[in-house]
């Protein structure tokens, strides 16, 4: 009722304005003499267009004012280049802002509609013309060469010491993988990718499990994922025949409705089951073509890095250490964000990318740079203590990605050398908490893999062995 | 020499007769309401339905990003009460669901950009005005010119009716890129919606295709006696090098479109490689999601000079007539248009900096894209010199005309930062990127299309607008514009595209800006209505105009009726004896167009030549009719 009085009463609001600007527009009309009510006009709105602009003008500057303590802190070495280049940037085009709006606006007001003033005819000058032509281009060429130094330097090759971490992109969770003792990532293969296996890294163990759980083993007592659909696809008649009798007899229209959804749901399974059947047998396919005895010979050594790489729940960084990102993405386009560090980078399904970086302040010193910041003395619902207190680097997702794109929230800590070693120590390789539960038949068709392992290979290599051997 | 005159005398009167046999052809039998409103094939009637059409989308594209924007402005608040209009898509909780979000931007960027800004803008004022500008009966095929507005209308049907599929309409972003917008999987908009945006995109392609080639063949054949290309008002060179950007650049997006319509439903793998969604492994192999995107910002940079470029050329004429001065450097700003048109081909991968794009190929681009600032900083200096020393009439066109001076400036300024490879790092899909486009090619776009129908809705229509209400409206605009998308600049390392930000603690710090922006974005929705109801309300019952020519500018859409019929002139088509803007020349107001040089007087510019595309001109006058 209230919301109808309200729109009742805007709405009559509406028309007084309106018959009252009708009413103007009649009353300049009849008096007549347009170019005096111009001159008028025209002079009330340069003014306004005045203020208005050197309102602008005091609101861009006091902006900086108000809005510096939602800067970002750089934390990264590069960081400090881009903003370098960012606050030169700034300079040149605040005053080309600031001055080409004072002066259009100064121009309205100055030289506005008056009877009797005569315009000047004014068509063009070679010289005036040169000169903006000109003066612009060098200053761009300036931008430009320093944004490209910039720029190379960014884009440039990696150290070699540097810390290599690996980000996997995923609607809509990040994972991330580190290489572990041997400093090297283990190749990854998507067709490998299962629960055990959520990344795909090829190991000879882990393309035989892939196998077993796709085309079953009778042996090992596993189904197997193609012969389950084909088994669904044979019980699914069945189960649409009973429901559509179950919906017949029913009289009660709700549960009709309800029935009829489950009906729909089944009746959509199984359009689609014979693409999945497909889809598993080209996995299988895909498999067993690309994973022979020859492969497995020319690979030998790369199928052993996959080993000890660790999978933690958080990035750790050492600080002033080079660190880069191996960036990729399974599904569809994900972004690599951490804005702190000013890093940036597509994960794109099919082409690994990277970013190189080097973090400069450590989560605990970021912590006290922040504790000085009143944006972010703000504290979270359900919680006492402020924001900074319980700081850590975020990384975020910026490409658009689907219904979850703003969770793609990851976290990173950035430390002291000392601790990142400790730290990188003691983590615990992915395959040892995973091979126990692989369907896999036996020690002997990984023994190739293991021969070709270097003498230090990690002792994860060796306990996986036993794992496997007592199975 | 004597036969070519005898030859050329010949033509003459051959046209004027033929002119004559096609007016009382015109005047002796009355159209039916179908031929004359709906399929019709007058230019001026078509360029009506496109702006009617544009309006319509400007709306609902406007009224979608205010849905949006509430979402965002009060993440927390209850949202119950959009249920009558969006059902399903609200949650339990009462939020908007984040699929139907990104569904929201999707279309609220395809219409803004695609209907309003492209049809809505082009369409209308390069149907309205050229052959009225350049002194034509027509355009050079009206039934081409139908097509293109009613492919242009089947383009919208498609599109509107994508909003009320089961899955609702396509969610991955105006741009359209793959995998996400290539599987059915990846996102609820992916399992239908994007082939409705797809197919509507294609048709839409059809009718900027079919409209285009009608621009370019009218302005290069149909121009009247004496209408030199360098005699051209510059809205026609501005319709004309749009056309021409758009008749390049818009199939490499039909191809872009329709390889991705074989990848979604005939199994082809251009985008796509190894690829694990759903649980399973897809068989794609070999495809590149770079690839689409390479296509797509093919025509996609090119885009935002279609949109802005009319704008530019209606500023210049409504700047240039409002302060009664020429405009400054004529044949510079047609330069810089030109290079902008051509430099426009070689930035696209700007936006593509942070896509694994091989860095080397970044670096040319960071070079051409900044190129490109010298031709736009010319004009802006230029249009800034037009007004020295003027006297400026401050009507409405004309404040939406200096509104889109600052606008364009304001919103310039920020492409210098994003063109830059390593500051675009930082600022890469942010809503810096999100004020910057809408600042220089959204709202300046729009503005430069408020100052062209305040400008010709006398001419349109025979009537005036309210001008209080265009008043209001413009300030309404102009400050709600810029309390939107000048703050929008501090936000600058917040990611796009996210209906909450709530779950970091380092965007958690804007709540209270977003939620200010929020409320202006509503106000600029409201002060929008204002013009609805103002141009609406002036078709029928505005002020009749009662002078011929109640703005004493010079060009030739003035010399016609105060209500044109088809054919424009009811007599000979007027010939042309100088350039535009013959404006407070010699102590004079204004010399038209048609008047000839006196004996002393010597005609602006460098360039008074003849040109080979002049003749032809002359000799095509007798297929105007």
């Amino acid at each position: 009722m209230t919301g109808w009085l309200i729109f009742i009463a805007v709405l009559l609001v509406l028309i007084v304005l309106f018959q009252v600007t009708r009413t103007l527009d009649l009353v300049s009309q009849l008096r007549g003499d347009d170019d005096s009510q111009l001159e008028q006009t025209s002079r009330m709105q340069a003014i306004a267009l005045f203020i208005f602009m050197a309102l602008g003008v005091i609101g861009f500057f006091w902006s900086f004012r108000h809005f510096a303590p939602t800067n970002v802190d750089v934390a990264s070495e590069h960081g400090e280049l881009i903003e370098n280049m960012f606050i030169a940037t700034l300079v040149v085009t605040s005053i080309v802002f600031v001055l080409c709006n004072v002066l259009l606006f100064t121009f309205v007001l100055m030289y506005r509609y008056k009877k009797g003033r005569e315009a000047v005819h004014f068509a063009h000058s070679n010289k005036l013309e040169f000169f903006w032509t000109v003066v612009p281009t060098i200053v761009l060429t300036g931008l430009v060469v320093f944004g490209l130094q910039a720029w190379t330097r960014i884009m440039g090759p990696p150290e070699e010491d540097a810390v290599i971490f690996e980000m996997t992109g995923q609607q809509f969770f990040w994972t991330s993988r580190y290489p572990g003792a041997d400093g090297k990532l283990g190749p990854r293969d998507y067709s490998l990718i299962c629960a055990e296996n959520p990344l795909g890294i090829v190991t000879r163990e882990y393309v035989e499990h892939r196998i077993n759980t796709l085309k079953g083993n009778a042996e090992l007592g596993v189904e197997g994922e193609i012969a389950a659909l084909e088994n669904r696809k044979s019980e699914l008649p069945g189960l649409i025949a009973a429901l559509e009798d179950k919906i017949a007899k029913r009289p009660n229209r709700y549960m009709k409705d309800q029935l009829q959804e489950e009906l729909d749901a089944l009746e959509d399974e199984m359009d689609e089951i014979d693409d999945h059947i497909l889809r598993r047998n080209q996995t299988l396919d895909r498999i067993t073509k690309k994973y022979t005895e020859d492969y497995y010979m020319a690979n030998a050594e790369a199928l052993t890095w996959g080993y000890d790489d660790f999978l933690p729940s958080e990035l750790h960084l050492p600080v002033n250490h080079e660190a880069i990102a191996k960036i990729t993405a399974m599904d569809v386009l994900h972004n690599f964000y951490v804005p702190h560090m000013k890093v940036k980078m597509d994960a794109v399904p099919g082409m690994p990318t990277s970013f190189k970086f080097t973090p400069t302040i450590t989560t605990e010193e970021m912590k006290q740079i922040l504790s000085q910041n009143p944006a972010w003395q703000r504290v979270r619902e359900g919680d006492t203590d402020p924001v900074w207190m319980s700081f850590k680097y975020e990384v975020a997702c910026a490409e658009l990605c689907g219904l979850g794109h703003s969770a793609m929230k990851y976290t990173m800590v950035v430390e002291s050398e000392d601790e990142y070693n400790t730290w990188a120590e003691s983590q615990i390789p992915y395959w040892n908490g995973i091979a126990s539960s692989l369907k896999i038949s036996g020690f002997s068709k990984a023994a190739p893999v293991l021969k070709t392992a270097e003498p230090e290979a990690p002792a994860a290599t060796d306990t996986t062995a036993t794992v496997i051997a007592a199975q | 020499m004597s036969q070519e005159t005898t030859i050329k005398e010949h033509l003459e009167t051959h046209v004027t007769d033929h002119d004559h046999d096609h007016d009382h052809g015109h005047h002796d039998h009355h159209q039916s309401f179908i031929s004359k409103y709906i399929f019709s094939t007058d230019h001026k009637t078509i360029a009506k339905q496109f702006l009617v059409t544009g309006i319509i989308w400007a709306i609902v594209g406007g009224g979608l990003s205010v849905l949006f924007r509430i979402q965002l402005g009060y993440p927390d608040a209850d949202l119950s009460w959009m249920k009558p209009l969006l059902g399903k898509w609200i949650t339990p909780e009462g939020h908007i669901a984040p699929e139907f979000y990104n569904a929201l931007i999707t279309m609220h960027g395809t219409i803004l950009v695609f209907f309003v800004l492209t049809a809505g803008l082009s369409g209308t004022f390069s149907n309205y005005l050229i052959p009225l500008m350049i002194g034509a009966r027509d355009m050079a095929s009206g039934f081409i010119n139908m097509l293109s507005y009613w492919f242009f209308f089947l383009s919208s049907v498609v599109m509107a009716v994508s909003f009320f599929l089961a899955t609702g309409p396509a969610s991955g972003g105006w741009t359209a890129y793959p995998p996400l917008n290539a599987l059915p999987a990846a996102a609820s908009g992916s399992v239908a919606g994007v082939d409705y945006w797809l197919v509507s995109i294609v048709l839409f392609i059809v009718s900027v295709l079919l409209g285009g080639l009608n621009y370019i063949t009218t302005v290069i054949n149909l121009r009247t006696r004496g209408m030199k290309m360098f005699r051209l008002p510059l809205p026609i060179w501005a319709f004309f090098l749009t056309a021409v950007i758009g008749l390049l650049s818009f199939p490499v997006l039909l191809s872009a479109g329709v390889l991705l319509l074989f990848d979604r439903n005939l199994g082809t793998s251009f985008y796509l490689d190894q690829i694990y969604i759903g649980g399973e492994a897809l068989a794609n192999a070999g495809g590149s999601p770079i690839l689409y995107q390479h296509l797509f910002w093919f025509l996609g940079h090119p885009e935002v000079y279609i949109i802005i470029l009319p704008a530019m050329g209606i500023a210049s004429e409504v700047l240039s007539v409002h302060s009664r001065k020429p405009i400054f450097g004529y044949t510079a700003m047609i330069y810089s248009l030109l290079a902008i048109a051509v430099l426009s081909f070689i930035v696209w991968a700007h936006h593509m900096f942070m896509t694994g794009m091989n860095p080397f190929i970044g670096s040319i681009f960071v070079i051409f894209t900044l190129i490109i600032a010298v031709p736009s900083a010319v004009k802006v200096f230029n249009w800034l010199t037009t007004l020295w020393r003027g006297n400026i009439k401050l009507t409405p066109p004309m404040m939406f005309a200096i509104g889109f001076v600052s606008l364009f400036i304001s919103g310039g300024v920020t492409g210098i930062f994003l063109g830059n490879s390593s500051i675009d790092v930082e600022l890469h899909d942010t809503y810096f990127v999100v004020a910057h486009f809408h600042l220089v090619m959204g709202v300046a776009a729009f503005f430069g299309m408020f100052a062209g129908i305040y400008h010709w809705f006398p001419k349109m229509f025979g009537r005036h607008m309210n001008n209080t209400l265009s008043y209001i409206h413009f300030w309404g605009t102009i400050v709600c514009a810029y309390l939107i998308f000048f703050p929008m600049h501090w936000e600058y390392m917040l990611p796009r595209r996210y209906p909450t930000h709530a779950g970091f603690d380092t965007f958690g710090m804007f709540a209270q800006l977003n939620e200010f922006i929020t409320i202006a974005a509503m106000a600029s929705f409201a002060f929008q209505l204002i013009f609805v109801f103002n141009f609406f309300y002036s078709i029928w019952y505005g002020r009749k105009l009662k002078e011929q020519n109640p703005y004493h500018a010079t060009t030739l859409e003035w010399t016609t009726p105060i209500r044109p019929g088809h054919g424009n002139w009811p007599g000979d088509i007027p010939e042309v004896h100088r350039w535009a803007y013959d404006y407070s020349k010699h102590g004079r107001d204004f010399i038209p167009q048609t008047e000839p040089l006196s004996q002393y007087e010597i005609e602006h510019g460098e360039h008074g030549d003849e040109m080979d595309s002049d003749v032809i001109a002359h000799e095509n006058d007798d297929h105007q009719s």
